[in-house]
């Protein structure tokens, strides 16, 4: 790691006595990055936020080979005034028909499909063809039909003003591009039925949801990024007070940020749910490099020739640079201890993402000014005159207060850590993968519609093994069930549905002689997704599934638990009944588990990070200065999530961890500051070390703006996840420049004062 | 399944009946059906059965070189679809037709003879009858318009001697 770090710190002095060979190399890079950025990948991360090596996984992937998944199921709601209305019921019936036509399109279920012993061995439609000779017998055939053992309030409403289609298709097998081939065309027979009529649609379902996900991402992607240059340039900017320096400092974050993404193209990283803040995060980091390189650069060149101060820039700010880009790698790093493989990926990217921008930035900004020295369009000196707002750069009033009250700061930050650092250790946590979508979002609303007034829309699945007989064995139907109504007795209002209560709508009589053989007749003209979701291919497999909508982790799991102790209170000769899995399941226990292995990750990025601090600096103060400013924030953060009751969800443990290895990047500069300034193993200077504040701390405020507001175009993300990643770490970039200028300044007065300087001040 | 036998026999006969109303050459008679075409209707599963409301698709495919018409669709009722395919070939003279007509989840290939009769062709064949289980005959009628095309389906009721409707469908471009 130092011969590597060794490296990076010559990388700005190759571009310093080589431009030429430097510029071509950035020229190629560059051009490898953009083709890289050309063939980057997007992805909703639904598939592999739980993708894993544990055995929830496993068994939830192995139901999903053998029975038809619940969650490829697609809901078309339909509202009218009524569909008593033969109408209005008719324009649903031609919708049901036509879209079963459609490539791609699996086991249309309406309340069409329903049918009826007509006690001749056949099964009839419960709905006639022709629905306007019913006359006024419509609407209590209607309500008749919502008690059919296969409806049970699914696809009707009791009000008879909304109604279900549900159809499904294979996404895994299909891919984006076929479902979303599917989706238009039947938005489009949808439309073309319901146009001049009083019925209204709306799509949902997972598939609708993925789609709204993975058209988001470019635009966030774009606008994120757009936001963020232009917010980071007018704060470059309004600090630098000159155009010329702001555009030559924003161009080596420029450049930062196309070898980044090229960089995620090229690896075949893609862009997802929370890869998609890595660009913006690269761009507003490698901008704060290269403002503390410019600020700098502008301080040297009054006192020296352009070369000459450049290499002084490089000598006294580079080692920072790559510090607090190794911190930040770290912090991405410590992610790959997680289950997820949405996480683990987040983790690969921003630490490949990190190390190639800090490249970029100490080969690219002695390049830009050298070049722009040379052509004599940098100014020289320093403005001598204050702009307004300067005093707003300054951040000195802050130190003053920290050093006039040290003792007073030092023992409350003290209290405020240990407080903060339990609540935050107590908070529970949460995942709900819907929140990754906003909740206005009319599929949502749709979604939560259909739970209130119809059914809920996922699912626990329940596999039963089937012990030797055929699956239709009046005593395996039997033991089906008695776990069937254990369940429902447990869980009254989630519908349960398997192949017991199939047979038993097929010939309720148990006792009859050749029931096995007219179920199995039955069961046999189904269509092979439907009986995929009874029982598997070699039929040596059952499944039940119950119904039950997302409201969360921890009530998922309250689920999860009830029907365990309703199924496994039996013993059974026939079947045996497995654990429940599914999509709901899986992220409720394996959501909560990756938030646990996030905090995780954060406690050993702290470690992690004090450590190499301690070992870079040379002394172990410099491990321990940097407890209170870079652990503060994050505790206060997650302290104040529990004080409001706010669940620890993905996004906010994600949040903890990156923003802290950003956050400690403001500990680094002025640690490495005092290194050459005031170093603290030699005692306390209290005129060397507010010098050494002086230096540092307007370039602190200036990239904690910049940090700040670039990371702000977080806020018009489309994916709420996003959006709270991005208000939690501008807090935590906020708390980080108070606590480096107030607290840090206080624990120096207060820890690395002698007894004798202390009498001596006194 | 009743129903798919008989939607093979109708939907062939269709094609037929495009082929028919052209004058002598079979390639012309044959390309008039060339392309894709959508109807709605309604099928029965049996004579005493209920009727259940049908839409289907189909895509033709003419091959002039053969005097063939490859057809492929597929129709759906509530809760179930069928997928169909078949050839009709131009007989070549007095107005006649061969062909044969395939359901994989039904009962297999039906071969058909058709005639064709003014403005109307009649197809006829056997299939087995799920109520009774015997193959009995069956027959469909065609009658083509402009753009248009109307077919009846019906089967010989053995108690009556008369024939049955099993299923009116009507198909446009």
């Amino acid at each position: 790691m130092l011969a590597g770090i060794h490296q990076a710190l010559r990388i700005g002095r190759v571009s310093l006595h080589h431009p030429k060979w430097a510029l071509l190399s950035v020229i190629l890079i560059t051009a490898l990055a953009v083709f890289g950025i050309s063939i980057l990948k997007f992805d909703d991360g639904v598939a592999s936020a739980f993708r894993s090596q544990d055995e929830i996984y496993r068994l939830y992937s192995e139901n999903k080979q053998q029975f038809t998944p619940s969650e490829d199921d697609q809901a078309i709601l339909f509202r009218a005034p009524g569909f008593d209305n033969p109408n209005s019921l008719e324009i649903v019936r031609n919708f049901a028909l036509e879209i079963s036509l459609i490539d791609g399109v699996e086991d249309v279920f309406s309340i069409f499909s329903l049918r009826t012993d007509a006690g001749n061995g056949s099964f009839d439609p419960v709905l006639p063809v022709d629905l306007q000779a019913l006359g006024a017998d419509l609407t209590q055939t209607l309500q008749q039909l919502r008690s059919h053992p296969l409806e049970r309030g699914q696809f009707l409403s009791q009000d008879l003003k909304t109604t279900l289609v549900l159809y499904h298709q294979n996404f895994d097998r299909d891919g984006l591009e076929v479902s979303r081939r599917i989706l238009t065309e039947i938005q489009d027979t949808a439309k073309t039925l319901v146009e001049g009529s009083d019925v209204s649609f709306q799509i949902t379902g997972l598939a609708s949801i993925r789609q709204i996900l993975i058209d988001s991402l470019l635009g966030d992607l774009m606008k994120l990024n757009l936001i963020g240059m232009s917010l980071g340039f007018l704060i470059a900017l309004v600090a630098l007070r000159s155009v010329t320096l702001a555009l030559l400092t924003s161009v080596p974050s420029n450049i930062a940020l196309i070898w980044a993404l090229g960089s995620m193209g090229l690896s075949g990283i893609p862009i997802d749910t929370l890869t998609n803040v890595i660009p913006v995060l690269i761009l507003v980091l490698a901008l704060a490099d290269s403002l503390h390189l410019t600020y700098e650069l502008r301080r040297n060149l009054g006192n020296s020739a352009p070369i000459t101060a450049i290499a002084d820039t490089l000598e006294k700010i580079a080692p920072a640079c790559v510090l607090t880009s190794i911190t930040t790698a770290i912090a991405f790093s410590t992610l790959l201890i997680s289950q997820s493989e949405l996480v683990r990926g987040l983790g690969w990217a921003g630490v490949m993402s990190v190390l190639i921008a800090v490249i970029a930035v100490l080969m690219v900004h002695p390049l830009v000014f050298l070049l722009a020295l040379k052509l004599k369009i940098v100014p020289l000196a320093e403005p001598k005159t204050k702009a307004p707002l300067s005093s707003c750069f300054d951040g000195m009033h802050l130190f003053r207060f920290g050093t006039r009250h040290a003792k007073a700061i030092t023992y409350l930050s003290i209290i405020i850590l240990l407080l903060a650092v339990a609540g935050h250790s107590l908070n529970r946590s949460n995942y709900s993968f819907i929140t990754l979508v906003h909740k206005s979002q009319p599929e949502i609303l749709t979604l939560r519609q259909i739970e209130e007034t119809l059914a809920p829309t996922m699912s626990i699945d329940l596999p039963i093994e089937i012990r030797g007989d055929n699956p239709f064995a009046p005593q395996v139907l039997q033991e089906v069930q008695t776990v069937q109504s254990a369940i429902e007795a447990a869980l009254p209002d989630n519908p349960v549905f398997s192949i017991s209560g199939f047979a038993n709508w097929i010939a309720p009589d148990n006792d009859s002689q050749n029931r096995e053989v007219i179920v199995a007749e039955l069961f046999d003209q189904l269509s092979e997704t439907t009986q995929g979701r009874l029982l598997n291919n070699d039929r040596t497999m059952a499944l039940m599934r119950v119904q039950l909508a997302d409201h969360g982790a921890p009530l998922t799991k309250q689920k999860l638990a009830e029907i365990k102790a309703a199924a496994g209170a039996f013993q059974f000769d026939h079947i045996r009944v497995l654990e429940p899995t599914g999509l709901l399941p899986l992220s409720a226990v394996v959501g909560s588990n990756m938030i646990r292995h996030l905090n995780i990750s954060f406690l050993l990025a702290v470690i992690l990070s004090g450590v190499l601090i301690a070992v870079w600096f040379g002394h172990w103060r410099y491990g321990f200065f940097c407890i209170a400013p870079n652990v503060l924030p994050i505790a206060m953060v997650g302290g104040w999530l529990f004080l409001m009751g706010w669940p620890l969800e993905m996004p906010s443990a994600v949040a903890l961890t990156i923003a802290f290895g950003i956050a400690v990047d403001d500990t680094i500069h002025v640690l490495n500051r005092l290194k050459f300034d005031a170093p603290i193993e030699k005692g306390y200077d209290r005129v060397r070390v507010e010098k050494a504040f002086q230096d540092v701390s307007p370039v602190l405020v200036t990239t904690t703006a910049v940090l700040g507001f670039g990371t702000l175009g977080s806020q018009w993300s489309s994916t709420p996840a996003i959006s709270y990643f991005g208000a939690l770490t501008i807090a935590i970039f906020i708390l980080a420049l108070i606590a480096v200028l107030t607290v840090l300044p206080a624990w120096l007065e207060v820890f690395s004062k002698s007894d004798e300087q202390r009498e001596i001040l006194k | 399944m009743m129903i798919d036998r008989f939607l093979a026999g109708t939907l062939f006969g269709i094609f037929a009946l495009v082929s028919a109303t052209v004058p002598v050459h079979a390639e012309q008679l044959l390309s008039r059906a060339d392309g894709k075409w959508s109807g709605s209707g309604w099928f029965k599963n049996g004579i005493d059965a209920p009727k259940e409301a049908a839409r289907c698709r189909y895509t033709n495919k003419i091959s002039p070189s053969a005097g063939e018409l490859a057809i492929s669709g597929k129709c759906s009722l509530a809760g179930r679809t069928f997928k169909t395919t078949g050839t009709i070939t131009y007989s070549g003279s007095g107005g006649r037709f061969t062909g044969g007509w395939s359901n994989p989840r039904g009962p297999g290939t039906i071969s058909l003879l058709g005639q064709k009769s003014g403005s109307q062709i009649t197809f006829a064949f056997r299939a087995r009858e799920e109520s009774t289980g015997d193959y009995l005959p069956h027959r469909s009628i065609w009658t083509i318009g402009d753009a248009k095309l109307r077919l009846v389906g019906s089967v010989k009721n053995p108690e009556t001697g008369q024939f049955s409707e099993l299923s009116v469908m009507e198909f446009s471009r």
